[in-house]
């Protein structure tokens, strides 16, 4: 799976393309991991480009997720397109996760106080 | 290495013969393409050596039969020629030659050649047996996974059967051989049914493995809590019951493997039943001539989160109303356009099915799915497990 990144000031965007599956999951965990040993811990997980996930892709953001606030860190979503929301809804990852409607807001959120 | 040379000159044949015999090689001879097929098909041959030009039939002829014939092994083709324009050499090459020596030969350029002809015969010989060995690996995992296939079903419950004043039926097809989803039900007292439906996150033997010793220790965490001391009922709520897993089977961050499931107890005498909805797709509520219910809204699938919490979500199935379990291999099937079968469509199906016993609602569900689908290859397990309380 191709993996977009760029760094936004002390945040990094990771940007998914296409199907996130049992073996994109995979790719996403190592970038993930990469950052984390880069001292990157403040992610947004930019999901526009993302056209569907599958369990085993749910389970991966889960562990991104593990992997980033074990280190202090956090994950913020952005973009998910509708089919993948409900899929969010139901399993309550949108719990989990701060989603957030623009890329800017998803930056900015790391910046506000106690954050 | 027994080689056969094709020439209709007497002479050179002898010739090629007295060398080739000097450096080791056992030699057949034919004098035309004719003769040399016959001789093809009645020895193991590994290398032929021929001539281009001959009565009958020609080197190029010969070379173009070999190559559309299934003789056992790869036969490696050397054209002798007095041509030796690259026009020539490339019509013998697309005939099917491997190799060519332009005569009058040198006996040292002959050996060489021969043995890049060995060279390629034996990595031919070695792929050949990695094959083989390939082909009987695969077929011992397929026989395995057959096997282990059959087991799964076998843990299943009987299909349309009648217990305890309720009738349970379903569908199972997993994507693989063996699948991540699973389903069941349990008589756990006198007044009391527990049932589930789960799906292990991926597919495959992987998931399998997961849904097999949950089957497992579900019975057990049922049982146990079923007949407690002095044979009194201990059963667990269903909310204890998937907190109880969901202790146990918190996913490794590596393998990130986890499940949703719906996992109900049903008190058989008035039909009451409190569920807890992991993740999992909301059951459909059939009522009797009302509109079908779609219990709950999501939550937390089981291994996922430690500190997931569960919700309780209640029932009461009246005689003639039915409950359907499904997993999402279901709802997200994918016809040829792509589209999702969708849970609006599942539910229209099952509401149009009111009239009709619980089996042939059950064989239009899955005849509707195959006729969406399409094929006989799902992207996903399906399963659906469904229960019907008896007018009695």
């Amino acid at each position: 799976m191709k993996i977009i990144d760029e760094i936004v000031g002390k945040v990094t965007v990771l940007q998914p393309q296409g199907l996130l599956d049992f073996v994109a999951a995979d790719s996403l965990k190592n970038k993930v991991k990469n950052c984390a040993m880069n001292g990157q811990f403040n992610l947004v997980i930019d999901m526009s480009k993302v056209t569907l996930v599958d369990s085993s892709g749910m389970g991966s953001l889960v562990a991104c997720l593990r992997v980033i606030k074990k280190e202090g860190g956090d994950i913020r979503i952005y973009g998910i397109k509708d089919q993948v929301r409900a899929l969010f809804e139901l399993i309550r990852l949108h719990h989990i996760f701060e989603i957030f409607d623009s890329v800017s807001a998803a930056i900015e959120s790391f910046q506000r106080p106690g954050k | 290495m027994r080689i056969l040379v094709v020439d209709d000159d007497k002479d050179m044949r002898l010739l090629i013969r007295s060398t080739l015999t000097g450096m080791g090689y056992e030699v057949l001879l034919a004098s035309d393409g004719i003769e040399a097929l016959s001789v093809l098909e009645r020895e193991k041959i590994q290398l032929v050596i021929s001539d281009w030009l001959m009565p009958k039939m020609d080197g190029l002829e010969l070379c173009k039969r070999i190559r559309s014939s299934s003789f056992p092994g790869y036969v490696y083709v050397i054209i002798l020629t007095a041509k030796d324009s690259k026009g020539e050499l490339t019509t013998a090459m697309e005939a099917g030659a491997d190799d060519y020596i332009a005569k009058p030969f040198d006996k040292n350029e002959l050996g060489v050649r021969i043995l890049a002809g060995e060279r390629i015969l034996r990595l031919e010989m070695d792929l050949e047996d990695r094959n083989e060995r390939l082909s009987k690996a695969l077929s011992l995992l397929q026989k395995d996974l057959e096997a282990a296939a059959r087991i799964q079903k076998d843990l299943l419950p009987k299909a349309n059967i009648n217990s305890c004043g309720f009738l349970f039926d379903w569908i199972f097809l997993p994507c693989s051989f063996v699948a991540g989803d699973t389903f069941n039900y349990m008589k756990v007292d006198n007044d009391h049914i527990c049932f589930f439906l789960l799906d292990v996150s991926g597919h495959g033997v992987q998931a399998a493995m997961l849904s097999f010793m949950l089957t497992k220790t579900l019975s057990s965490l049922i049982l146990s809590g079923g007949f407690g001391a002095g044979l009194q009922s201990h059963l667990l709520s269903p909310v204890e019951t998937v907190l109880e897993l969901n202790r146990r089977f918190q996913a490794d961050d590596e393998i990130m493997q986890y499940f949703t499931m719906i996992y109900g107890v049903m008190n058989i005498r008035d039909g009451r039943i409190s569920l807890v909805q992991a993740g999992q797709p909301s059951p459909v509520y059939l009522r009797k001539g009302g509109e079908p219910v779609l219990i709950g809204s999501g939550g937390f699938p089981v291994g996922l989160n430690p500190n997931a919490t569960f919700e309780e979500l209640n029932l009461c199935l009246e005689p003639g109303e039915r409950i359907i379990l499904y997993s999402d291999g279901i709802t997200d099937c994918t016809n040829q356009d792509g589209q999702a079968f969708s849970t609006e469509r599942l539910v229209d199906l099952l509401q149009k099915g009111e009239g009709s016993s619980l089996r042939s609602l059950i064989e239009r569900v899955e005849k509707n799915l195959r006729e969406w689908r399409g094929s006989d290859e799902w992207e996903d397990d399906i399963s659906l497990f469904a229960i019907e309380r008896s007018i009695t």
